[in-house]
């Protein structure tokens, strides 16, 4: 029987595909060769199947190889890692503090929950130590034009006094850089003193807030079990009263629990106030730390596809786009402005990495309280691979290349997966709170990741028909013109 | 006797600049070079801005403006340094000013002189000098004469990226040049080399009441005139712009005004600079077809820059921004691509373009 590895099949509306992946082409085919292939990949048919002629057309033209073009698993910049972290760092996040006025309880940091990352504690980061990560930026960075900061907990805002500090040593230090601030608050210390503050000094803020009231307080606690929306809300209607430009640029984080509904997530941003307004970076509950699945509700299933089918018209100028929910609006958008990613995307090289892991350390340095230094704030912070080195040592490299080259861990699988250069797995998915990153346990989210790749390309294969196939109502929507 | 002098802000766009200063010109010699803090190079060598050997010139903060070895600050505002504002450049004249220093000012003609550079030259009138390109022989005047194909042989070095490795190019085949006895007239990107006897072209480029047809005209006419006056045996014209396209994401000027300078005077030969990990023989054989169409030339040789590109910011700021290896790594891709490539590979910072220009001379005789 013949061997179809690094391929997938798409059905669209109007059209049947084959993407092979050694060459990161689609190509049209038969409904009889889709169904020829949909027999073998998703059935795992053993039968002795005709082989429809096309097949042969596309074997001929050089697609569908039997083989890999992958030889070797080994990310591009391997042997520039060392140059990466010495010389072009651009921004690190700093952990000012362990502690917190809230107890979300799906928070990396709960006691309840996430039992393979630290808890909320008292530690905060001192002045030396906040100093010492500032300079550890400064003689990194001689690559990089373009330099952030940013701040993070715990609550950062429990520490406003190191803060202004740390911005003010930064401003002297980075002269002659573009340097900027940023910021992961829960909001509820936004006075008006900091407001100002944070508007002079133009602090990138992002504020945590997970719908309306009877969703947010479902997870989004204080310490003593009250709900924050209230709190939060207030602060964030003050932000827009004292600093309303400074608003416009406000971000909310929204982390959406799916066994809720998912109009309830959405009501927030289409509620007719001046928070339709803000940008909403949606995420799901991260149940990593917990070994636990995300589970998701009927309700969240299915209406999160309705509003992603009316984002879809809504992008084509076929249905009011305020009537949409703005998370789905902004994820189409986003496919969309990829598309010319996908198409910019090469075939396979002989040496060759999975996409997922960014330059450890390089692209957002995590540095927590005690100085130590991860790739991002969003790894465990008690794992020992994660751990990447230290402001007094520095980096160690051998740890930053393990995390680099995280594909070679399952590398027989993944030369032959045809999402090798959509995938989305990154080290963190290999971390199973063992000493050594975990090829089950990053194959375990494989799955996942697939399925957020076919539904992105899915996509992009929609909105390349679309002028073929519906290009008539485009034109009459659009007055005429596209 | 040389005049000393201090360069502020140094950056890696006058890095080249700087290595061949002494040999390049007999009237200043540089004693300090300033950086702004930001640039991350107190205390380090010049050499480290782009990893590259050292010049055995230490860079210091504004403290070296109280440095009492040089007498003349060049104080350059642009050149790829544009995050140092208009403050910060007065900040630096006023405080030389204040020590009885000279100033030269340097621009790259993107904006005005600052305003405060002028009140300051008003209050310091021989302290303060600006540096403008006032040698150009056709400037200011319109068209006089006809397009003509030039005579003497010309070399374009481009690069695929905007690093700054064609001016180090420029820099060491001038010195080579020179070496030989031989006149090279120097026309670069920036009017940055004003004070090694380079030229520039950019005022044509940024004059807006000309049209792309009349630029390319103004531009031949110029070229013309320098040939005329100043009887160069060889010319070397810096690329205006990276050579080609990089991507849909950065699309990197996509060579239009290396091809329109290219209308204008036809190279005779084309030396390429390109970013460590591209350097490899099907690649340059690729783009040299290309450029037999584009700039009329195919690529003679290649100079390996030491550079490569952070793809991953490219897909998330839309910017061009790179890292600098080291020369091992340069001189390992040289050895693993010279044998499979017909196409000379060099790098120009072991030799000072000394083979370069052995190489792009056995040409030009042939």
């Amino acid at each position: 029987m013949m061997e179809y590895p690094c391929i997938e099949i798409f059905k669209t509306p109007n059209n049947n595909y084959v993407f092979d992946a050694n060459r990161n082409k689609f190509m049209f085919i038969s409904d009889g060769t889709y169904e020829y292939l949909h027999e073998i990949l998703r059935d795992k048919s053993d039968r002795a199947l005709e082989i429809p002629e096309e097949i042969y057309d596309l074997k001929s033209s050089g697609f569908l190889a039997e083989k890999s073009s992958v030889e070797e698993v080994r990310h591009a910049y391997s042997p520039y890692l060392d140059y990466f972290l010495q010389r072009k760092l651009s921004r690190i996040t700093l952990q000012l503090t362990q502690e917190c006025n809230f107890r979300c309880k799906y928070c990396i940091y709960s006691e309840e929950s996430n039992a393979r990352q630290r808890n909320h504690s008292h530690q905060h980061m001192d002045w030396q130590t906040a100093k010492k990560a500032v300079d550890f930026l400064w003689r990194h960075s001689v690559d990089s034009n373009r330099i952030n900061i940013g701040f993070y907990g715990g609550e950062p805002l429990l520490e406003i006094t190191l803060i202004k500090k740390i911005v003010d040593y930064a401003k002297v230090l980075f002269e002659g850089k573009k340097l900027t601030f940023s910021m992961t608050t829960n909001g509820s210390l936004l006075t008006d003193e900091i407001i100002k503050y944070l508007e002079e000094q133009d602090v990138i803020l992002m504020i945590s807030l997970d719908g309306p009231k009877e969703i947010n307080d479902l997870n989004r606690v204080f310490a003593n079990g009250s709900g924050t929306y209230e709190t939060v809300i207030g602060r964030i209607r003050n932000l827009e009263k004292l600093a309303p430009q400074y608003a416009k640029k406000l971000s909310i984080s929204m982390v959406m629990d799916p066994r809720n509904d998912f109009d309830c997530f959405n009501s927030i941003c289409l509620d007719g106030t001046e928070l339709e307004s803000l940008n909403f970076y949606p995420a799901l509950v991260d149940k990593e730390f917990d070994s636990t699945s995300v589970l998701l509700s009927d309700e969240y299933r299915l209406k999160y596809n309705y509003q992603r089918f009316l984002a879809l018209l809504s992008f084509f100028n076929r249905f009011p786009r305020n009537e949409v929910s703005p998370i789905l609006n902004r994820t189409i958008t986003s496919i969309a402005t990829d598309c010319e990613k996908i198409e910019e995307n090469t075939g396979f090289f002989p040496i060759d990495a999975p996409s997922g892991p960014c330059i450890p350390g390089q692209l957002r340095l995590f540095v927590n309280v005690f100085g130590q230094l991860f790739p991002c704030e969003r790894v465990s912070e008690k794992s020992n691979p994660m751990c990447i080195g230290t402001i007094e040592k520095g980096f160690d490299t051998s740890k930053a290349l393990r995390l680099l080259n995280v594909g070679e861990l399952t590398k027989e699988a993944c030369k032959e997966c045809w999402c090798f250069r959509y995938c989305s797995l990154c080290a963190k998915k290999a971390d199973d709170g063992s000493n050594k990153l975990s090829a089950e346990k990053k194959m375990s989210y494989c799955k996942e990741s697939r399925v957020a790749a076919y539904d992105k390309l899915s996509i992009y294969l929609l909105i390349k028909e679309a002028k073929e196939f519906y290009n008539q109502q485009l034109v009459q929507q659009n007055g005429g013109e596209h | 006797m040389r005049r000393p002098v201090a360069i502020y802000p140094f950056g890696r766009n006058l890095l080249p600049l700087v290595r061949h200063f002494e040999a390049l010109q007999d009237k200043y010699s540089v004693q300090t070079l300033i950086a702004p803090n930001g640039f991350s190079l107190f205390e380090r060598d010049a050499g480290f801005i782009c990893n590259c050997q050292e010049l055995g010139l230490l860079v210091s903060d504004e403290s070296g403006l109280h440095n009492k070895v040089w007498s003349e600050l060049m104080l350059y505002k642009g050149f790829g340094n544009e995050l140092v504002g208009s403050e910060m450049v007065v900040r630096v004249a006023e405080i030389a000013c204040s020590l009885g220093k000279k100033v030269t000012y340097f621009d790259d003609k993107l904006e005005p002189i600052p305003n405060g550079l002028k009140k300051l030259s008003e209050r310091h009138p021989n302290n303060i000098g600006f540096s403008i390109d006032g040698d150009s022989p056709l400037r200011d005047r319109r068209i006089r004469s006809d397009y003509a194909s030039i005579k003497t042989p010309v070399i374009l070095v481009g690069s695929l990226v905007e690093d700054g490795s064609s001016l180090e190019i420029i820099a060491g085949l001038t010195e080579q040049i020179r070496l030989m006895g031989l006149r090279p007239l120097v026309l670069t990107k920036y009017p940055i080399g004003f004070i090694v006897g380079f030229h520039c072209l950019r005022h044509i480029f940024l004059d807006l009441k000309l049209s792309e047809k009349e630029k390319i005209y103004q531009l031949n006419l110029l070229i013309q005139d320098y040939e005329n006056t100043m009887t160069p045996d060889v010319i070397l014209l810096e690329a205006p712009d990276p050579l080609m396209r990089y991507s849909n994401h950065e699309p990197n000027g996509f060579g239009i005004l290396s091809y329109m300078l290219c209308q204008a005077i036809r190279p005779d030969s084309l030396v390429c600079s390109m970013p460590c990990d591209l350097v490899t023989g099907q690649f340059m054989q690729t783009i040299s077809d290309d450029f037999i169409i584009r700039y009329g030339a195919p690529i003679d040789a290649v100079h390996v820059n030491n550079i490569i590109i952070d793809s991953a910011d490219l897909l998330q700021s839309h910017e061009m921004s790179f890292v600098h290896i080291d020369q091992v790594k340069v001189q390992n891709q040289i050895n693993k691509e010279s044998n499979s490539s017909a196409i000379p590979i060099f790098n120009v910072l072991l030799d000072n373009a000394a083979m370069l220009w052995s190489h792009i001379y056995e040409q030009l005789i042939k």
